[in-house]
């Protein structure tokens, strides 16, 4: 049987020794990543020191107080305009302090229960302050989901967040937790999926490379309701293959035609002669013939055209045992075996 | 077409990690961690307090790793996680901080960890952790409804070190006729699994190595990896390793080591820790240490952390380097901790 998930055999059988020729790139997580080695400052004097250490203790102090201030008055259920204000305070500086947001929402929810321009305003103003806070870290959990819990009381504009993300994606295409917000209130607003392939589709333009965007492709096309046809998958690969044959070394696009030729073999409601699968497999293995012959280093073209000959002959044989369809295509592929 | 991968592949030259870093620094590790357990009004002290419970976790099953548990005081530590319970069962990130799934999972842990999980009142978290599942099989983090696969994990975990899993999985009640209802859970899960194999946090989300992980050690507890297409997702984790021999999270990110665990146990748990270059990874988690203050951080010459300080160690451990103590790859306990547990 052909096998609709291959996995490259050196990889199997322990020859791999994986590399990745382009180093990642972009912003990692806020917090406890990317931070430089604090280096004692050999050029301050003792006094200087000194005084580095008085102004850190001062601000250690003084963000405890705001702590202790806040997280006391949410213990005892209080609430002020000062004390709100510290919170909020308090959630721009470090976005992550689910506690605090529990005692905003605690303080909001009989707000919103209670609808009408109250809510309305109350929503507008919790929205800016997520915002702020997504500002300065726009990967918070705790941030995303005050900003869901928000905006599913419905006072607010969806068109406005899905403008909002579309702004995050641009800072950062890779922000998944800005994909998957986007995928939210797409959701809340009833999928269009001719928007969301555009969408996607215009990220990648914009950068092949973005796997981010592949992968909501993926997921628009896998939706039950849209179903991937033969005609789509025949699509899907002649845009992937820009991707291949742009940067054959960025493994994005080659997971997703990996994706896509499986389907072709196996997904049930792809409906597809097997003759036409196995015309569109040999086409995919001359195009990672055509790649590596541009980059005879890269081992992509390789290792994808493998697994599809494989597949191919896989194909074959299931096809000898499918009856007429499948003596026609062994006779075809007769000369393809030679190969 | 006619060469080898072996031979197509290139293998960059990158620098040699430096001599000071190439060898396994417990004793600067042990004073790092003591250290930063003592330090009590700095800025960080406070800026994380919101995970402080998964820090202390962090700190000592590393401790734990090299040998050195001692290091903590441990009555001070116990008294301190208890602290940390609300009435309702479940435990708060410190004792300020309301409860949530995760610090429970920590507390569990830890106390695991220092044998006293007589100390807490199993039902009562049971309950709490039970009480937090929809009906889809998800799990909410808290009262406030946010759903990650995390928390499925947090909670199969709980239950699993309290020795209530197995009520579950058999379908039976657990606390006055609530359990968790596992075979929803692993629905969940799968309806998670995306086109590379891999998971992400909620249907639909892009996969990461995290989430992976908390995805596949979730089917191993639930007795359903079998849910898993092994080879398609070891392939992608395989797919993680750069040329610096560290590990990324996701395609065309940069490599961390906080992916030497996530990655590595989910590879572990799959039965295929052989898919990765395993020297060129220890290479890379050693060069991560800090040959001064001691600790490790996410990259050579970065600031260190006791995050990463542990995943750094829970890695190597994991590839049964340097003596360290092995490492449950499922509950992320020493696994003389496992042990125990299995004995009761």
């Amino acid at each position: 049987p052909f096998v609709s998930t291959f996995v490259p055999e050196h990889v199997r059988t322990c020859e791999y020794a994986g590399y990745t020729p382009r180093e990642g790139t972009g912003n990692d997580n806020a917090g406890m990543h990317g931070r430089p080695r604090a280096k004692a400052d050999t050029s301050l004097d003792a006094a200087q020191k000194l005084e580095q250490r008085a102004r850190r203790t001062k601000k250690a102090r003084l963000f405890g107080e705001l702590c202790s201030k806040v997280l006391d008055a949410h213990a005892s259920n209080s609430y002020d305009a000062a004390l709100l204000k510290m919170s909020e305070k308090l959630v721009q500086m470090n976005p992550e302090m689910y506690t605090v947001w529990n005692y905003r929402r605690a303080h909001l929810a009989p707000i919103l229960s209670r609808g009408g321009d109250e809510a309305v305003d109350a929503s507008t103003r919790e929205l800016a302050v997520a915002e702020a806070a997504l500002m300065q870290n726009p990967k918070s959990y705790a941030a995303f989901h005050h900003r869901k819990w928000v905006v599913s009381a419905g006072f607010c504009s969806l068109e406005r967040e899905l403008a909002l993300v579309e702004a995050l994606l641009e800072a950062d295409e890779r922000n998944f937790h800005g994909w998957g917000y986007r995928r939210a209130i797409v959701g809340m607003m009833g999928l269009d999926r001719g928007r969301e392939l555009a969408y996607s589709r215009r990220k990648i333009e914009d950068n092949f490379s973005n796997y981010s965007a592949w992968h909501h492709r993926s997921v628009v096309l896998g939706l039950p309701a849209g179903g991937l046809t033969g005609a789509v998958i025949e699509e899907e690969l002649a845009f992937v293959r820009q991707a291949c044959y742009t940067d054959p070394r960025d493994q994005s696009g080659w997971f997703y035609h990996r994706w896509l030729t499986g389907k072709l073999l196996v997904a049930e409601d792809v409906r597809v002669a097997e003759a036409e699968k196995a015309r569109i497999l040999r086409f995919e293995i001359d195009m990672c013939r055509g790649v590596h012959e541009l980059d005879p280093a890269a081992k992509w073209p390789v290792v994808i055209a493998r697994g599809l000959l494989t597949a191919l002959a896989g194909l074959v044989d299931f096809g000898a045992l499918a009856g007429a369809s499948g003596v026609g295509v062994r006779g075809e592929d007769a000369d393809a075996d030679a190969d | 077409f006619n060469k080898s991968p072996e031979e197509v592949s290139l293998t960059l030259t990158m620098p040699a990690p430096r001599p000071e870093r190439a060898q396994l620094l417990v004793d600067k590790h042990r004073n790092y961690i003591v250290k930063i357990s003592k330090s009590r009004d700095s800025f960080e002290y406070y800026a994380t307090e919101h995970f402080r419970l998964s820090g202390i976790y962090w700190g000592l099953c590393a401790l734990y790793l090299m040998g050195e548990e001692d290091a903590l005081d441990r009555e001070e530590l116990i008294s301190w996680v208890l602290s940390c319970q609300k009435p309702e069962g479940g435990f708060g990130a410190s004792e300020r901080n309301d409860c949530h799934i995760l610090p429970t999972l920590s507390a569990v842990q830890i106390l695991a960890m220092v044998g006293r999980l007589d100390l807490v009142d199993a039902d009562k978290v049971v309950d709490y952790v039970a009480g937090l599942q929809q009906e889809d099989g998800s799990f909410y983090g808290d009262y406030t409804g946010e759903v990650d696969t995390r928390f499925i994990y947090a909670a199969l975990a709980c239950l699993k070190i309290l020795g209530r899993l197995k009520d579950c999985c058999d379908g039976l009640a657990g606390v006055d006729g609530r359990g968790i209802d596992v075979r929803k859970a692993v629905e969940y899960i799968v309806g998670c699994q995306n086109f590379d194999g891999g998971y992400g946090a909620t249907p639909g989300n892009e996969s990461h190595a995290g989430q992976v992980f908390t995805c596949v050690a979730a089917l191993q507890l639930a007795g359903a990896l079998d849910k898993v297409d092994a080879d398609l997702l070891c392939w992608w984790l395989a797919e993680r390793q750069t040329a610096s021999g560290g590990l990324n999270g996701r395609p065309e990110k940069l490599q961390d080591v906080c992916y030497s665990w996530w990655c590595l146990s989910s590879l572990s748990i799959l039965k295929r820790l052989h898919w990765i270059d395993q020297d060129r990874l220890v290479e890379f988690i050693l060069d991560c240490q800090d040959e001064i203050d001691g600790g490790i951080s996410d990259r050579p010459e970065d600031q260190a952390d006791v995050y990463h300080t542990f995943f750094g160690l829970a890695g190597i451990s994991l590839l049964g380097r340097s003596g360290l103590k092995p490492i449950d790859p499922t509950l992320a306990l020493p696994c003389e901790v496992v042990d125990r547990l299995c004995h009761r």
